[in-house]
């Protein structure tokens, strides 16, 4: 099945469509360098950043030195890696050894991450061959929403610039969506790469807690974050993910599960699999109805596809998002403490009045909701007995403009990720229609995949084979259109 | 990940002051109220004797240079 | 007898003093919506009756390092 009224890249445009897979392609067949990618990619960015919002610093030079690294080893025969010569961006809460890592705050002091040089993950991607462009814009401390009254860009969304991003992964989602980057990393603390992942009609993995490192990131809460990939489709995340799971010591939550070719499942049929769906009716206080006419199309799709499909109901959805946001602030303001004390007014209005909101719980809540997470893990793994897999959407809602954002702590209802923060199970956001027309101010829509805990290869296969017959991940907005044509060899 | 030693008191270190005093019956009805706990008077007055010393637990805990240092628990999905 | 909004008032102002917290003046609303949220969420968690006799997920090693 394709997505109606598809716009197919131009003919010979380089397009914003290019995925992570294509490129490995057309790198070692000669048809791009890497040089050029990189090039293409930046010239993208400078065309759309300043409306956007997309990067906070910008690594051209070292970019340039490390593209040029990879053209002359694929020119001596070698090959330099699973990610070689693909440019991607880093979330600027994880450190990197190029210039600062700001968490988008005036308050995170800047020789934090000059101590820290270059997180783990940075440290994978980089021997994979990966180009790393620069650090993309966030939500301060990856949490709240834009604050216009500080020195940081807004991140707008490109599908229609009135409206934001999502967050807090904000800049990898609009810089991947822009094609100004072919992937990158983000966080998920409470769905922080899965909305801005649905909101810009691209494809993010929050996989298992602990399945990547995330030593090297600045923290919100400590038993809730992941690092994960965000990029244009399910195969692209699991090309990353081959470079960026495992464990490793230097994190504390990391756990020592062996780790697969998250590739070789990707064979598009989901015979004999049986998937659970809820709707997620009733829990949010805005439904867009377009997000139930997508979902029709995806039962039939994946149906055709060889699964069954089921109407199951999660359990304890509201006590659980409840338990994410107990722990989430509480994890949050135990780190910020100090900070709130002293520089109460340097925060953002949102992140001051969020993290801060944590004083609202005692020291047995906080163990309370621990309780209730583990209640949680026994009734869905329960769940899982009957189903392989389990589809809800992202999000009941298509995003939120960004002069409404002050309003946004009504909004987080309409979002159906911080459940499976609670539960750590791994959860794939991926583009599954529009509301509205795209290119004529639509929106994406956004479906969510989630397995048992390190599944990841099962949400993956499902994810790919859902995007093998669907064309909406390939969709790209007006504003990632280029008046050059293709890139080539040079 | 840099991880800035804990700072560690010596045995002659004075106690913290606490930053706010909270052993007055006033702000234990609060938290009475808070955690729903419905003492007699003389169960409050009891345990308004021992608030001074959670006090200072709680300030000296407080005035621990943690910089980045994680909590000492990790969470596990797995658990089933 | 206090109304539950003012009763969450005093709850705030006496967490934000004993935390040592100095808002804005611009914030508050922000707060006391956040505040009573969160107090209904400590509800909620507690009223899960499979939960009295859980153990938490929060994995305590001596071996953490």
């Amino acid at each position: 099945m394709t997505a109606p009224d598809v716009v197919a890249p131009e003919e010979g445009a380089l397009s914003s469509a290019l995925t992570i897979a294509d490129a490995q392609t057309a790198l070692r067949d000669g048809t791009l360098t890497a040089t050029g990618l990189l090039r293409e990619a930046y010239a993208t960015a400078d065309a759309v950043d300043e409306t956007l919002g997309i990067y906070l610093s910008r690594f051209d030079e070292t970019a340039q030195a490390a593209a040029a690294a990879i053209d002359a080893a694929f020119a001596a025969g070698e090959d330099p890696g699973l990610l070689a010569g693909i440019p991607l961006g880093i979330k600027d809460i994880i450190s990197t050894t190029e210039g600062e890592t700001t968490a988008q705050s005036l308050v995170l002091d800047r020789a934090w991450g000059a101590g820290v040089g270059d997180a783990v993950v940075v440290s994978r991607l980089r021997a994979a061959g990966a180009v790393i462009t620069g650090k993309l814009t966030t939500m301060e401390y990856a949490t709240g929403v834009p604050d216009p009254t500080k020195p940081f860009p807004i991140p707008r969304n490109p599908w229609n610039t009135d409206y934001w991003t999502g967050g807090s992964s904000s800049g990898t989602g609009n810089g991947v969506a822009a094609g100004a980057i072919l992937g990158g990393l983000g966080t998920d603390t409470g769905g922080s790469i899965r909305i801005p992942s649905a909101f810009c009609g691209i494809t993010g993995l929050k996989a298992t807690f602990g399945r990547v490192p995330k030593s090297g990131c600045v923290p919100l809460g400590y038993s809730l974050d992941n690092i994960g990939p965000m990029a244009r489709s399910a195969r692209d995340c699991a090309i990353m993910l081959n470079a960026l799971a495992g464990y490793d010591a230097s994190d504390a939550c990391a756990v020592e599960v062996p780790t697969e070719d998250y590739l070789a499942g990707l064979d598009g049929d989901l015979s004999g699999l049986t998937i659970g769906l809820d709707r997620l009716l009733g829990k949010a206080p805005n439904r867009d109805p377009a997000v139930d006419a997508a979902l029709d199309a995806v039962v039939d799709v994946l149906t055709g596809l060889g699964a069954t499909v089921v109407e199951v109901e999660l359990p304890l959805w509201q006590e659980l998002n409840a338990a994410t946001r107990i722990t989430s602030r509480s994890e949050a303001f135990a780190y910020h403490a100090p900070d709130l004390r002293s520089r109460w007014g340097d925060y953002f209005s949102a992140t001051r009045t969020g993290v801060g909101a944590a004083i609202a719980f005692t020291g047995a809540d906080y163990v309370q909701a621990q309780r209730v997470r583990r209640v949680g893990q026994k009734a869905v793994a329960a769940l899982f007995e009957t189903v392989d897999l389990i589809i809800t959407p992202t999000s009941s809602v298509a995003g939120w403009k960004i002069d409404e954002l002050d309003s946004m702590a009504d909004r987080f209802g309409s979002m159906h990720t911080g459940y499976w923060n609670a539960l750590g199970n791994p959860a794939l956001a991926l583009p599954m229609g529009f509301s509205g027309q795209p290119r004529a101010g639509g929106l994406p829509l956004s479906l969510q995949i989630i397995g048992r805990p390190f599944t990841e290869s099962l949400v993956l296969r499902a994810g790919d084979a859902y995007q093998r017959v669907t064309d909406w991940h390939l969709l790209t907005p007006a504003a990632a259109d280029r008046s050059e044509t293709a890139v080539v060899a040079s | 990940m840099t991880v800035e030693a804990a700072g560690q008191p010596g045995p002659d270190a004075g106690m913290d002051e606490p930053e706010v005093a909270l052993y007055t019956a006033e702000r234990l009805d609060v938290l009475l109220e808070i955690a729903e706990l419905p003492l007699s008077p003389q169960r409050k007055e009891k345990l308004l004797e021992t608030l001074p010393d959670l006090d200072q637990k709680v300030a000296k805990i407080r005035s621990v240079a943690l910089g980045e240092t994680p909590p000492a628990t990790a969470f596990d999905a797995r658990w089933s | 007898m206090h109304s539950i909004e003012e009763q969450f008032e005093k709850q705030l102002d006496q967490a934000l003093e004993s935390n040592g917290l100095t808002p804005l003046p611009e914030d508050r609303a922000a707060l006391l919506k956040a505040f009573t949220t969160g107090r209904e969420q400590a509800a909620l968690v507690f009223s899960v009756a499979e939960a009295r006799y859980e153990e938490p997920d929060l994995i305590f090693s001596a071996s953490l390092s």
